[in-house]
């Protein structure tokens, strides 16, 4: 465990160029490590779960297997848009557990060097930027890296964990 | 005609080496015979194979078996006879080569050849190959083992006709090599039988005839090992066995000596592998090699295991005895070759016990059984150690291995004898034959007296007591009750792959049936896509079907246990008890077999320990001292069904109301059917044991197994007449992946309810419902007063129908507590497959997981116990948040 830590660490200091899938939230592009994305599908219905945070949108059947699906617009606490024919949910494998994702469109598969990435702004000790590996910039444009290991599993986890003792008194 | 040229070519080099053959090898010489008996048995085959050669084929076998009958020592002037095979084989080649066919010498080198074999028919026309025996069904090797195997000593007219049929038997087909091989090295065995002086000990060589017997056994039923004869392959360790055999040296003689001599030396090496050396083999070996040597070993101690306990019952049982033997041998063969000592010491002086027992001197039974058994344990203990080892744990030095290995080198110094035998339990034939109203029980009663040495049914048959047919299925019932059916072959994959295997199936399943569900599919005019999706469906359920099966299992493994656990409880209980495992083959999913266990084994001991009463007891009562204890499983109606039924006293109806008042459970037994106080001892604390044993009686018992059997959904059920036994029965569900459940619909959202949890549903009018205070609502049904819970409150599902008079109530069992859910209506029953809600969620209090529906979407299976906390504590709060504006205001 802790060798994958400072494995993980060792990447984030020196290996952050590479590939990475861009999508847009609103006008913001992100960025995912490529390796950690499986697969790109289109909508699905998904089957809400009830008593769970907001961000978690519910389930989907991805080929036999029930998998969850997180709103990365609720979990970045940005308002609720309509579905279009480009939202798409992208399935990531963080820690070997599949879940997906759900992001207005997808853009492409970025190239980015070591040299264009730089770290995340400091906004002071209470604003939490663990989950952003970096900043990207190329173009002209500025693509915000994210470490979906930590956007998905630190706060959520907690959250459950929150919710599972929170839920019968509440 | 390159093929026609190569094979003439071919038959033309067979022909030289016969040519060659038939003047080099002398009579005495009998594996160059065997050889050439072979050579002709390829030369028939090669001339059969063409059309234009067939008529010569014949020939070739008569020349054939004139060879066999030289190696049976029939032919009284071997030399003329090879003479004349030489001659025959020589107008064979001429024949061939047409080019200068002399005139066919047929007749007159048939005449020879009649002559000097003593052939009483040459049956040129191929077909009549018969020899002595006077059986005019085919012989099978199966009737040639039990020949040998029930052989007395010094009964040489028997051994004739063991040797006749082992020769109708190699002459009636074709037969890989190598089998051929050792049914002649089994004949040559035979003729140096008959010639061992009246007085010398035959023992030897029969058991060498035993061996080459089974091999050939082996052989025949799995030709492809027999054929590569491969000698890594522990399998078949008598395929090439035989084929030494033909020598007067051969391996098998020396080993059998050397294990002889072995037997007399362990005494003198105490066991004084260490595990240091067992650490210094395991790094010396590979260790995917060594993984694949664990599972093989477990395999076969499971195997030795099986045969043991079938010796139980039947301790004649040759075919049990040499299982056993064949198992330790194996495990000695391998752990040697890999250098585990320990292993290879104790597989060894097992193997030699086993031995005296196949041979006859001593018999499996009794204190010989229970060492075996002991022998197998510790061989699964040293195995498992090995086990360990691979997994990085310290090898660990069984305390009592050197003891065991001391006893088994001389297990009568050790004071082991047959004389613990339990009673001779199993079915026996004549009672089998009654029973089916075959035969009449005086009838037979008198053949079995005069029956002598030879078997009942032999002596059934000639007092014309029951026909030879009846009899013939009566032995086979007898044996497949004994479970001698033969194994399925069996490959191994691995669990994750036939999962993921299945759930691709299931998933198969959805995909097809959107296809045949599609408007295109369904309006479609074109018979040929409508044909082609209706063909597709079909296969499609086919592979489901297929796919479920995948998990099944049958329960023999599980019987086996449990067939280990009575005997050892009998004997430390002093009782005896006889086994009855009925429907071992029923078939179930492969994780239930690990589950249902430890309800089982809690049951079978309070059989063994409450139910069968001691010996003395029973035989004061009437009844035969020795108990039954009958395990039996069959599938009704989509359940498995397990039921344990004892002929022990039964359960004590006023002891159970006299306990059950003491404890407080019941105030008086008044109202009180049977069945409900039988119910009683599913109570936790209770036991009604006088004494606490070592096996049961601390009041943990009745109410683990019905949680146990609840938490899989299945249900225990009890019957019992005082005095004459209970029967425990298990309704378990055959699988755990699937559930058979209720689709509900709460506004948008479908639910599913597993239909074992709900009662019944009803719609409530205005009268039936009301508000207790502090309480939240409750309506009543049928009398009975019941809280209500509304599904779209505890989940905070928007849109869905709030009055229960216009919903549905579906009422459900919470832990035995009825309560009602308000759900907005009932879609339907449907069998689910259940589904974790993979991780990264984690456990959602209400739900059970998830199940893919129809549509492929998901619906989400509600844990009614979970489901009925949660909505209380919802209920809780609101009343709270309801309360407390109240106060402030």
């Amino acid at each position: 465990m802790s060798q994958m830590q400072t494995g993980a660490v060792l990447d984030r200091a020196t290996a952050r160029g590479g590939k990475y899938l861009t999508f847009f939230l609103g006008d913001q592009e992100y960025g995912l490590e490529i390796l950690k994305v499986r697969e790109i599908i289109g909508m699905v219905p998904i089957t809400p779960m009830p008593r769970t945070p907001s961000f978690i949108k519910g389930v989907i059947n991805l080929r036999g297997k029930v998998i969850p699906v997180i709103d990365l617009r609720a979990k970045f606490t940005m308002a609720a848009v309509e579905q279009t024919e480009e939202t798409c949910i992208i399935v990531v494998d963080v820690n070997s557990v599949e879940m997906g994702i759900v992001v207005d469109k997808v853009s492409e598969v970025q190239n980015i060097a070591e040299a264009d990435i730089s770290d995340s702004p400091s906004f002071g000790v209470s604003v939490d930027t663990d989950f952003i590996l970096g900043i990207g910039k190329q173009k002209g444009k500025v693509t915000v890296l994210l470490d979906i290991g930590r956007v998905l599993t630190d706060t959520d986890t907690a959250a459950l964990a929150h919710l599972a003792v929170a839920a019968p008194t509440a | 005609m390159n093929w026609l040229n190569c094979t003439s070519g071919e038959m033309r080099s067979l022909l030289e080496e016969i040519s060659s053959r038939c003047q080099s090898t002398e009579r005495a010489d009998l594996q160059g015979l065997v050889a050439l008996a072979d050579l002709f048995a390829s030369l028939e085959q090669a001339l059969a194979g063409r059309p234009e050669t067939t008529p010569l084929a014949s020939y070739a076998k008569a020349a054939g078996q004139a060879t066999q009958r030289i190696v049976l020592a029939e032919v009284p002037d071997a030399a003329a006879a090879l003479t004349t095979l030489q001659q025959i084989s020589q107008w064979l080649a001429a024949t061939l080569n047409q080019a200068d066919a002399p005139t066919p010498p047929e007749a007159e080198v048939l005449a020879n050849l009649k002559r000097d074999s003593g052939l009483a028919d040459l049956g040129v026309g191929g077909n009549t190959a018969a020899t002595g025996s006077q059986s005019a069904s085919p012989v099978t090797l199966d009737d040639i083992a039990i020949a040998i195997s029930t052989l007395m000593p010094g009964d040489t007219a028997g051994l004739v006709q063991i040797k006749d049929r082992l020769a109708e038997w190699l002459a009636q087909c074709a037969r890989p090599q190598s089998v051929s091989e050792m049914g002649f090295s089994a004949l040559q065995v035979l003729v140096k039988i008959m010639a061992v002086e009246p007085g010398e000990s035959t023992d030897k060589l029969m058991e060498m005839l035993g061996t080459l017997v089974d091999g050939i056994q082996e052989a025949a039923d799995n030709p492809t090992a027999a054929s590569t004869g491969c000698p890594s392959d522990p399998a078949s360790p008598t395929a090439s066995a035989g084929a030494a055999a033909s020598s007067d040296q051969s391996p098998l003689a020396t080993n059998n000596l050397q294990s002889a001599e072995a037997t007399s030396r362990p005494a003198q090496t105490p066991a004084s592998q260490t595990v240091q050396q067992l650490a210094d083999s395991l790094q010396a070996a590979d260790p995917a090699l060594l993984a694949d040597f664990v599972t093989e070993c477990l395999d076969h101690i499971e195997n030795a295991e099986a045969s043991l306990l079938k010796l139980e019952t039947d301790p004649t049982n040759a075919e049990a005895v040499n299982a056993v033997f064949r198992a330790f041998h194996t495990i000695k063969g391998t752990s040697a070759f890999l250098g585990f000592g320990q292993l290879q010491q104790l597989a060894h002086l097992a193997e030699t016990m086993l031995d005296r027992a196949r041979s006859g001197k001593i018999q499996l039974t009794g204190g010989y059984s229970d060492l075996a058994l002991e022998a197998t344990d510790m061989l699964r203990t040293l195995v498992q150690s090995v086990q360990g080892s691979l997994g990085g744990e310290k090898p660990v030095d069984p305390p009592t291995l050197p003891h065991l290995l001391q006893v088994l080198a001389d297990p009568e110094a050790a004071g082991v004898s047959a004389e613990a035998s339990i009673a001779d339990a199993g079915l026996r034939l004549g009672d089998i034959l009654v029973a089916e109203g075959k035969a009449d029980r005086v009838a037979v009663e008198v053949a079995a007296a005069d029956q002598g040495a030879g078997p009942l049914g032999e002596a059934l048959v000639k007092a014309k007591a029951a026909s030879a047919k009846d009899v013939a299925g009566a032995i086979r019932l007898q044996s497949r009750l004994a479970g001698g059916e033969s194994e399925s072959q069996s490959v191994k994959v691995r669990i994750d792959r036939l999962d993921a295997l299945i759930n691709m199936v299931g998933e198969l399943v959805i995909a097809q049936s959107m296809v045949s569900q599609d408007q295109m599919v369904i309006k479609a005019t074109g018979t040929r896509l409508v044909r082609n999706v209706n063909h597709a469906g079909k296969i499609t359920r086919e592979l489901q079907d297929l796919s479920m099966s995948l998990r099944m299992v049958p329960l023999k493994s599980t019987f086996q246990k449990m067939a280990r656990l009575v005997r050892d409880l009998a004997g430390k209980n002093g009782k005896s008890v006889r086994f009855v495992p009925e429907g071992e083959d029923t078939e179930i999913d492969r994780n239930m077999v690990e589950v249902i266990n430890d309800p089982l084994v809690h049951m079978v001991r309070n059989a063994l320990d409450h139910g069968l009463e001691s010996p003395e007891r029973r035989r004061e009562a009437g009844k035969d001292p020795c108990g039954t204890v009958t395990l039996r499983a069959y599938h009704s109606s989509g359940k498995v069904v397990i039921e344990l039924c004892d002929d022990g006293h039964g359960l004590n109806r006023d002891k159970i109301i006299a306990k059950a008042v003491a404890k407080g459970l019941i105030e008086s037994a008044a109202g009180l059917t049977d069945a409900e106080i039988f119910d009683l001892i599913f109570k936790p604390g209770f036991s009604t044991a006088d004494k606490v044993t070592e096996v049961s009686g601390r009041g943990v018992g009745m109410d683990v197994v019905k949680r146990g059997v609840e938490a899989l959904r299945g249900k225990i059920d009890l019957a019992s007449e005082f005095g004459r036994g209970s029967t425990f029965t298990m309704r378990l569900p055959l699988t755990l992946a699937i559930i058979d459940g209720m689709v509900i619909r709460v506004g948008e959202q479908r639910y599913i309810i597993p239909t074992a949890a709900i009662h019944t549903s009803f719609r409530p009018s205005d009268d039936n419902l009301s508000v207790a205070v502090g309480r939240g609502e409750m309506v009543m049904l049928h009398d009975q007063l019941m809280p209500l819970f509304r599904v779209y409150q505890a989940f905070g599902i928007t849109n869905a129908e709030t009055d229960p008079t216009k919903g549905l109530l579906l009422v459900v069992d919470d832990e035995g507590r009825k309560c009602a859910l308000l759900v907005d209506d009932l879609l339907g029953q449907q069998q689910v497959v259940v589904k974790s809600l993979a991780g990264g969620i984690g456990e959602i209090k209400g739900t059970a997981g998830g199940a893919i529906m129809g549509d492929g979407r998901v619906g989400l299976i509600i844990d009614v116990p979970g489901f009925v906390s949660l909505a209380r504590d919802a209920v809780t709060a609101a009343e709270r948040s309801v309360r407390q504006p109240c106060l402030t205001a």
